[in-house]
Order: C-alpha cells, then sequence, then structure tokens
C-alpha cells in the first residue's frame, strides 16, 4: 500500500496481518518474531495487538505492560491511535497494546472497528504487524482483509488445520460478499456460507461457478478477487520433515478444493527455547537469535520481504 | 488456481511442464501421500467420491506423463505444446525441488518488462514457445516485455497470462503477476 509520509513524500506501506483460527498455534510468536526482525533491520514498524480478547503481544515483544490502550482508543477515551503508541526497548519498533478490560471491547460495534481499521491504515510507518486473535470472528476476518499480506499460522494437528481452512473460506466469502452489490448475490454468498445449503455450493469455487452461471460480469469481476485472494502459510512446531513438507500439501489441497491459491513462506521447528524465553518474558529470537526456530521465523520474514522487495525497487525507479 | 477436476496434469502434480521423469515421480508419490484418506492436510475436505476421483485422475496424470509416447500426445492434443520433454537445455531451470517455497527462485531485481526478458533469455526461452505454450497471444507476451501499458489487457486477463509466462520462465507466478501488476500501476500513477 502507498501512503504518504510525514514530508508529503510517497512511502511504501505494508499491513501484515497474523492469523490462523486455532488458539497456541504461534501467531504472538511470529508476530513478535517478524516486528523485531524489521526493526533490527532498521524499519520503522508498528506492532499492534489485535487479540481484542485476550492481548498478549507487549509481553512476547518484551515490553512494559502500556500505560494506554486499544480500549482507550475504542472507547473515545483518546482520540488518536497515536495516542496510545507505547515504545519497546528497539527504537524504531513501536507498540499498540491489546485491551485488558476484554469484556468491555472484545467486540467492538461495526463503526468503531471501521474507525480502528481506517486509522491503522493512516499510520505513518513502514510496516505494521497485526496479532490477530483466535478463531474465525468478523473481528478477525476484518483486520486480514485489511492488510496487505494476510498470514496464518498452523500447527500440525487436525483441529489446527480444519481451522485454518475454515478462516481460508469464511476470509473469502467476506471478501466475496463485499466485492458484490446485488442484494440477490449477496444473498447467494450467505446461501454459500451455510455449509449444508440447499444449492450444493461447498467451496469458494462452486460459488464462482454459480455467479457466473447468473451474471458473467459479475462472475468474471469476482474471478479476479479470487485471483488476488492469496493467504500467506506458515507451518510452526515442526517436529519432522513430514510437518513440514504439511505446507505443500495445504497449499496444494487448497486449490484442488478451493480453488484459491495459497503461498506458503515457510517453517518454523518446534523449538524448547521458545517457550523458555517466553516464560522469561522475553523475544525468543532475542534470547536465541541462532536456535532453529529463530532461522525458521528469519526464512519467512526473508521471504516476505523479497516478495515485497520487489515493489520497493519498482518504487524507487518509477 | 482451479479445481482438480479443471486442473491439466502438470497442474495436478504440481509441477513446470517441463518436468524431468524423476521429478514427476516424486510428485506423484508426494500427491498420493498428500490425498491418501488419512492425510492430515486433506481428510477434512474430500469426501470419499471426491477423493477417489481425484486420486483416479493423478494416477492417469502420471500413467499419461510416466509414459514418453502418451506424453507427447497430450501435450500436443490437450496443452497445444510441440514437445516439452527431451533433454533439458543448457542453462535450464531446474525442476521444482520438493521442498521448494515460492520466492525461492526470484530475481533479486525489481519485476519489470525488462528485468523479465532478460530473465527468459537468460534461459534460453523463445517467445514464439511461451505463446504456442500457453496461446496466449504473442503480441501481449511482447506488450508485457516492453511495459507497453496501452495494449496490455485488462487486469484481470493480465494477471492470468502473467502467472502463465512466470511459470514458462521458472518464477513464483504470483510473485511475478503482484509485482508486474504494481509496477504498471506505478507507472501509470506517474504519468498522470
Ligand atoms: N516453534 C515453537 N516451539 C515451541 N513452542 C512454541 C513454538 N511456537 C509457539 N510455542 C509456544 O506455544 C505457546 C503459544 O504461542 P502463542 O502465544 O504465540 O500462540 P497464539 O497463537 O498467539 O495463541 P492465542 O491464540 O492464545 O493468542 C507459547 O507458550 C509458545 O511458547
Ligand atoms: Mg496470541
Amino acid at each position: 500500500m502507498l501512503g504518504l509520509g510525514e514530508q508529503g513524500r510517497l512511502v511504501q506501506k505494508e499491513i501484515w496481518a497474523v492469523g490462523g483460527g486455532k488458539g497456541g498455534t504461534g501467531k504472538t510468536y511470529l508476530s513478535a518474531s517478524l516486528a523485531i526482525g524489521l526493526a533490527k533491520l532498521g524499519k520503522r514498524v508498528i506492532a499492534i495487538d489485535a487479540d481484542l480478547g485476550c492481548a498478549n503481544l507487549h509481553t512476547a515483544l518484551g515490553a512494559d505492560p502500556p500505560a494506554a490502550t486499544l480500549s482507550d482508543f475504542i472507547k473515545g477515551r483518546m482520540k488518536t491511535l497515536s495516542e496510545v503508541l507505547g515504545e519497546t526497548s528497539f527504537p524504531t519498533l513501536r507498540l499498540i497494546s491489546g485491551a485488558h478490560d476484554f469484556l468491555e471491547i472484545a467486540n467492538p460495534k461495526h463503526t468503531e472497528k471501521m474507525r480502528l481499521i481506517r486509522q491503522i491504515q493512516d499510520l505513518d510507518v513502514e510496516y505494521i504487524i497485526l496479532d490477530l486473535g483466535a478463531g474465525t470472528a468478523f473481528n478477525s476476518l476484518d483486520f486480514f482483509l485489511a492488510a496487505d499480506r494476510g498470514i496464518l499460522t498452523v500447527i500440525p494437528e487436525p483441529t489446527s488445520i480444519e481451522n485454518v481452512y475454515r478462516f481460508i473460506k469464511s476470509a473469502f466469502y467476506r471478501r466475496f460478499k463485499r466485492a458484490v452489490r446485488h442484494p440477490d448475490m449477496k444473498a447467494l454468498v450467505s446461501c454459500a456460507m451455510d455449509q449444508k445449503n440447499e444449492r450444493g455450493i461447498r467451496t469458494p469455487h462452486d460459488l464462482m461457478a454459480c455467479v457466473e452461471a447468473i451474471d458473467s460480469e459479475v462472475g468474471g469481476r469476482l474471478r479476479k478477487t479470487m485471483a488476488e485472494f492469496s493467504p500467506k502459510l506458515v507451518v510452526n512446531q515442526v517436529r519432522s520433515q513430514d510437518d513440514a513438507a504439511l505446507g505443500l500439501s495445504m497449499r496444494s489441497s487448497c486449490s484442488k478444493y478451493f480453488g484459491i491459491h495459497v503461498e506458503y513462506l515457510g517453517f518454523v521447528e518446534y523449538d524448547d527455547c521458545v517457550w523458555r524465553a517466553m516464560k522469561r518474558k522475553r523475544p525468543p529470537v532475542m534470547e536465541y537469535p541462532d536456535a532453529v526456530s529463530s532461522r525458521g521465523t528469519g526464512t519467512v520474514l526473508a521471504n516476505l520481504l523479497k516478495g515485497e522487495q520487489i515493489a520497493f525497487d519498482l518504487c524507487v525507479r518509477g | 488456481m482451479k479445481p482438480f477436476r479443471e486442473q491439466n496434469y502438470y497442474e495436478l502434480l504440481d509441477v513446470r511442464p517441463n518436468a524431468e521423469k524423476e521429478v514427476l515421480a516424486k510428485a506423484y508419490e508426494a500427491a498420493k501421500r498428500a490425498f491418501a484418506g488419512d492425510a492430515l492436510a486433506s481428510y477434512s475436505l474430500f469426501d470419499p467420491g471426491e477423493r477417489q476421483a481425484l486420486l483416479a485422475r493423478l494416477a492417469e496424470a502420471w500413467r499419461t506423463l510416466s509414459d514418453p509416447a502418451l506424453r507427447v500426445r497430450y501435450d500436443e492434443d490437450v496443452l497445444g505444446i510441440r514437445s516439452s520433454v527431451g533433454p533439458p537445455a543448457e542453462g535450464a531451470v531446474p525442476g521444482p525441488r520438493p521442498m521448494a517455497f515460492s520466492y525461492a527462485d526470484l530475481p533479486a531485481t525489481g519485476v519489470t518488462g525488462s528485468a523479465l526478458r532478460s530473465r527468459r533469455e537468460a534461459i534460453g526461452v523463445p517467445l514464439q514457445e511461451i505463446a504456442l505454450n500457453t496461446r496466449i497471444s504473442i503480441a501481449y507476451l511482447q506488450f508485457i516485455e516492453e511495459d507497453h501499458e496501452k495494449g496490455l489487457p485488462h487486469e484481470a486477463y493480465l494477471r492470468g497470462y502473467l502467472t502463465q509466462y512466470a511459470r514458462a520462465i521458472g518464477l513464483d507466478p504470483h510473485t511475478v503477476a503482484d509485482g508486474y501488476l504494481r509496477h504498471l500501476r506505478i507507472l501509470r500513477s506517474g504519468k498522470r
């Protein structure tokens, strides 16, 4: 995403969201590792704890409990997001902490959420990392869809994999529904979201075929939406070669079943260093920079950056 | 990008059209594992009937592509490719490694028409061959390499062309498509 920087110059801004459905798959750990990795490269980064139910990103970043949090912003006690920005021990990495009085704001109103997303998009910074909560609630989906890159963490366990598939499908339908205007089309998407719908639509691709049969022009637009929807996958807590290959089979399954292209960014091995550091409230990538897990998150970051390097080079030249 | 019923044999096996036989064999083994009834990555998606249909398609893909004569016929009849098999040309891109990730073989420079052309020329793939294999008009391929914005089709079609073009020169299709479309948008906004 291109935005205007402080002096009105064009800056490259990227929002990365880390989600994944199931709880405890390493979303917070990966968010923190990516944010720190970028900061170590000298990038200006803001990490946002968008887990509105259970905030703990500040701990994973080794930062002190924040003075102000997202709930101060959502509840209007602070007018702008920059007022709730907190410092970390990295000069170029700042943090917006999640809410603690979560009962109050775990489910913000739609308007509150949209105001939040707009302000996130307006932050003057190079990278924004969003740590999403577990589950496929609309909160997570909307943040995921607002990002330039949506990253999903999965661990080699059935429930985690099922959750990732459910997340991909829900996110896609939500995006689809926004892209169509006609009430009949919106109704069709709602119908498709019900797994046992009478039209027999079970996958995004079925839905597409159905829409194309009704209105070829809308169908073409949606085909484009589908081609542009490309979630990224990270397999965490890998213990074997088979676990690492899971990302490839999931990528293949998604294209064969849903008709959706998923990119596999890499894997992170299961590593005792991770929880040992987290227990001491220290970021694993700082405590153990040479551990296999840190190398794993490093590869994921490098792959994300290589994809982006291209655009940035163009930005300079163009 | 396409559900399995619409995928050609190469797409089914997740390999490039010029993949050598050993690569195909590995890919087939991996696919059989990935879509077996108890496979972690797919058990929750396919019902038994669909799984059977998919495994049958995979077996058919392997039977055809592992037989040189059948493969040549398939390439010609179904894909309209002259002959993709045979010894790889000097400096040709190797087939995908089983553990390769997207972005793995990206050029470090930007996705511009000229960067894509240099890559294509470096691996010695003539434009005519890509046109033949992908059935994309050679004019469009030239426009892509020349950054000829006016001549290029609508983004919805262009994306498809770019992904096919990227595959043909052994680059990650999505990265190239994303990168090039971004490049194009920047070119266009610069002119305004
Ligand atoms: N690669 C790994 N090796 C070992 N332990 C790990 C690894 N990744 C994460 N963990 C451990 O798993 C636990 C959950 O990680 P984390 O809090 O990042 O998950 P989460 O997805 O953010 O969870 P939630 O859904 O509750 O927000 C942590 O205790 C962490 O130490
Ligand atoms: Mg978390």
